[in-house]
């Protein structure tokens, strides 16, 4: 294991992992990336880790809108784990419901971030993640 | 005190009382009962005691002599009549004979007395006296029964006044009753004619020419033939062979006939009217009695013709209605169908039904409400209102109707009838429902377009800019302008479309999500959410204790968020942009107003500015915007079950007014 910290984006749309992408290099943060392109790898995501399989992540980045199951389902079933119930989760996202900030509140997100039309308020999200990793939230 | 009737008081007076037992020796009987005085003093005092019959008087006495006491005894009224005998010792007669006399003497004795002619002497008296006292009993006896007569004679008479005074009264009630009675036939319009057989008479009611607008015949000899003559000459020709039958079809004892007809009268007017015959045997079994009453029905029949034509009228009126028209009872009981009710139902003529038949052609979901509905009415004279679905029978399908009933009353408000229609509201209401669903539909579809469209105009915003940053060095300056037009058109798409999923997402508001909301910490958001905006404007923004209302959080920062943000954007250059909420309480909602120092808005656009997609300004950096944010406010608003509107002058400023109804917390509770 190098101490490089990892952070798992589950994203599908590709414009999207660009630019997050783009907002973790031009934060400097030396992580590595995994992307999950849909709601049902990243369930399986979560058990491979509760099985061991994988290494538990010290980040996870969340879009709510994913094929299959939706994000809010994965953070459900990542906080019910025994292996992943406290791992830090920032949402990332285009929507704006009420609904869909509650259930992200009540499932402990640390940020609820949505996604801007602008690029530099795109990258305001390295900022997040560097707080995220460092600690302090 | 009075003797038993057969015994006589006698006083002797003798101031010797030896002559007094003379006296008493001569008169001793039984029936006489003897008081003896010595002097005029005691003899005044027995006279007082006692009634007497006989006073024997001794002349000479010492004090007052027997003389002087005769006088005082005749003075006295009670002693007056009582007879005196003197008795006297001297023989000059003659003197004290005229005084004697004089004193209403009745006779003298000389001393000594004989007593025979003594005893006959008082013998005679005690007769008198006996005689007297029988007399006066006598008389009394007859005196009271003169007074007793005269008492019944008084009574009698008082009863002889009564009697009369009661027989006037009777003669005047029976006299007033049989005006009432006349002026109750003659108000009535009621006459009669009586015809006494046996004593062959004819006798027609005073009123009769009144009432029947000819004569009777004055003449009681010509009989009852003439009188019917004249009768059956004035009825009209269509009814005089059915009156003259049942002229002629009396029978005596049979119940009364009565039969209307018209007449004419001598004045020339028609008359409606109603005669009752009664015939009855008189006591020798062959005579008839016969008695014809005539009551004038003009008025009722002609108001029954009116009624029928004003039927016949309403008949043809609601059979020429494309509506369905029936009437009902005051009952709920209908009794009439129109034509194109029965074409409908195909009730078919002659088929009127009751309420039951309704069961045939209503829909089974609407029908149990709308007998509820209709009982309801019938019960409360309310109007009936209610859209339910009737069975077509000519399209073999149900449509919708609109059923109404109102209960009609007269001039008096007395209720008459019900009158119900039944409109075919078919089309509309399957257009109706037609419209919701398109509407629902476009609803969905708008969220979901713009909720699709949000992704892929991001990534065409963020990589125009992308490429601009990063390429744009390589481009001239014609190009970098294109770059920057393609740039800001993609974010300006991108803004759009968000703020077009913020309005179709307002739409899809669950109620059940309302809940108090401190307006207060809504405000901390906002100015936070808007921070930069207000950090670059210098904004100055401020506000009234904000209350807690009930309403969905995030549509209230929604609306906040817009009108604050709307204030700051449209300053004017001049000075920095200052912002007030103010709230007031008002009966049963709450009155915000939000107003700032910015540009204004011309009154003529005061309407147009709450349109979708509307804005005043071309599309520039300095006011930019979607034209989205006001109708957004409107849709919240609108939601929350209040009003908004805009208070503007251009140059000075404007005040954004919006209400929400109360049922939350004062401010400062």
């Amino acid at each position: 294991m190098n101490n490089e910290p990892l952070i798992i984006l589950a994203e599908d749309n590709p414009t999207d992992v660009f630019m997050v992408k783009m907002a973790l290099s031009d934060a400097s943060l030396g992580s590595k990336l995994r992307v999950l392109s849909d709601g049902e790898e990243a369930l399986r995501f979560v058990a491979d880790v509760e099985k061991g399989a994988e290494p538990v992540p010290d980040l996870l980045l969340l879009d709510l809108n994913l094929p299959k199951y939706s994000g809010i389902a994965v953070l459900e079933q990542i906080r019910a784990s025994s292996k992943c119930s406290s791992l830090k989760v920032i949402v990332i996202t285009s929507s704006n419901s009420p609904a869909d900030r509650a259930d992200a509140a009540r499932l402990d997100a640390m940020h609820y971030f949505l996604k801007p039309n602008d690029v530099s308020e795109f990258l305001k999200i390295g900022s997040f993640v560097r707080e995220a990793l460092e600690g302090r939230s | 005190m009075t003797t038993d009737s057969s015994q006589i008081n006698v006083l002797i007076v003798d101031d010797e009382p030896n002559n007094l037992t003379v006296l008493e020796t001569v008169l001793d009987e039984p029936g006489y009962r003897l008081v003896r005085a010595t002097s005029a003093d005691e003899a005044l005092l027995a006279l007082i005691a006692d009634e007497f019959a006989l006073l024997i008087l001794d002349i000479s006495m010492p004090g007052m002599s027997g003389l002087e006491l005769a006088k005082m005894v005749k003075q006295r009224k009670r002693t007056a009549g009582v007879p005196i005998i003197f008795l006297t010792a001297f023989y000059n007669e003659d003197q004290h004979a005229l005084d004697g006399y004089q004193t209403g003497a009745v006779d003298y004795l000389h001393k000594p007395v004989n007593p025979a002619v003594l005893r006959s002497k008082v013998a005679v008296f005690a007769d008198l006296h006996r005689k007297t006292r029988q007399t006066e009993q006598a008389n009394r006896a007859l005196l009271e029964e003169v007074a007793e007569r005269r008492k019944v004679e008084e009574k009698l008479r008082i009863l002889n006044e009564r009697l009369e005074e009661r027989v006037n009264e009777r003669t005047e009630a029976l006299r007033a009753h049989e005006i009432r009675l006349r002026n109750a036939a003659d108000a009535a319009r009621l006459t009669y004619v009586e015809i006494d057989a046996h004593k062959g008479q004819l006798l027609a009611a005073d009123n009769f020419m009144a009432v029947m607008g000819y004569a009777w015949p004055e003449d009681p000899k010509d009989g009852f033939l003439k009188g019917e003559d004249l009768f059956l000459s004035h009825v009209v020709p269509a009814d005089r062979a059915r009156v003259a039958a049942e002229l002629r079809e009396f029978a005596p004892g049979q119940p009364a006939a009565s039969f209307d007809y018209q007449i004419l009268g001598d004045d020339g007017i028609e008359r409606w009217i109603e005669s009752k015959w009664f015939v009855h045997e008189a006591a020798d079994g062959r005579a008839r009695n016969s008695l014809l009453t005539n009551l004038d029905v003009t008025a009722r029949k002609t108001a029954e013709q009116e009624l029928r034509r004003s039927d016949e009228r309403f008949r043809q009126l609601a059979d020429s209605m494309p509506q369905m028209v029936w009437t009902a009872t005051l009952d709920g009981s209908i009794d009439y169908y129109n034509a194109r009710w029965r074409s409908f139902t195909a009730f078919g003529e002659g088929r009127n039904g009751d309420i039951s038949k309704w069961a045939d052609i209503l829909h089974p979901e609407d029908a149990e409400r709308c007998y509820e509905h209709w009982r309801s009415s019938i019960g409360s004279g309310e109007e009936f209102h209610m859209e339910y679905r009737l069975w077509d029978q000519r399209q073999q399908k149900y449509r919708w109707h609109l059923g109404r009933a109102l209960l009609i009353a007269d001039k008096e408000r007395n209720a008459l009838k019900w009158i119900g229609t039944c409109t075919d509201i078919d089309k509309q209401k399957r257009s109706e429902e037609d419209l919701r669903r398109v509407n629902s539909a476009l609803e969905q579809f708008a969220y979901a377009a713009s909720h699709d469209l949000q992704e892929p105009l991001r990534n065409v915003s963020l990589f125009t800019q992308l490429l601009s940053q990063r390429y744009g060095h390589n481009l001239d300056e014609e190009g970098n302008m294109f770059m920057r037009t393609i740039v800001s058109g993609a974010q300006r798409m991108a803004h759009l479309v968000t703020d077009l999923l913020a309005y179709t997402s307002v739409f899809a508001v669950d109620e059940n999500h309302a809940a108090p909301v401190n307006m207060e910490s809504v405000f901390a958001r906002v100015l936070e959410n808007l921070g930069r905006a207000v950090q670059e404007s210098d904004a100055a923004v401020t506000h009234d204790v904000l209350p807690v209302v009930f309403v969905q959080e995030v549509h209230i920062e929604q609306l906040l968020q817009n009108l604050i943000g709307n204030a700051i954007k449209y300053r004017r250059d001049e000075e920095g942009p200052k912002v007030h909420v103010t709230v007031s309480s008002q009966e049963n909602y709450w009155h915000f107003i939000v107003s700032d120092n910015g540009i204004g808005i011309a009154p003529e656009f005061h309407a147009q500015v709450f349109g979708v997609f509307k804005r005043l300004h071309a599309t520039s950096a300095k006011y930019a915007g979607t034209g989205m944010g006001l109708a957004i406010c409107q849709k919240i608003v609108e939601i929350c079950r209040g009003k908004i509107w805009v208070e503007s002058t251009p140059g000075e400023g404007s005040q954004f007014h919006f209400t929400l109804p109360c049922g939350g917390i004062a401010p400062g509770e």
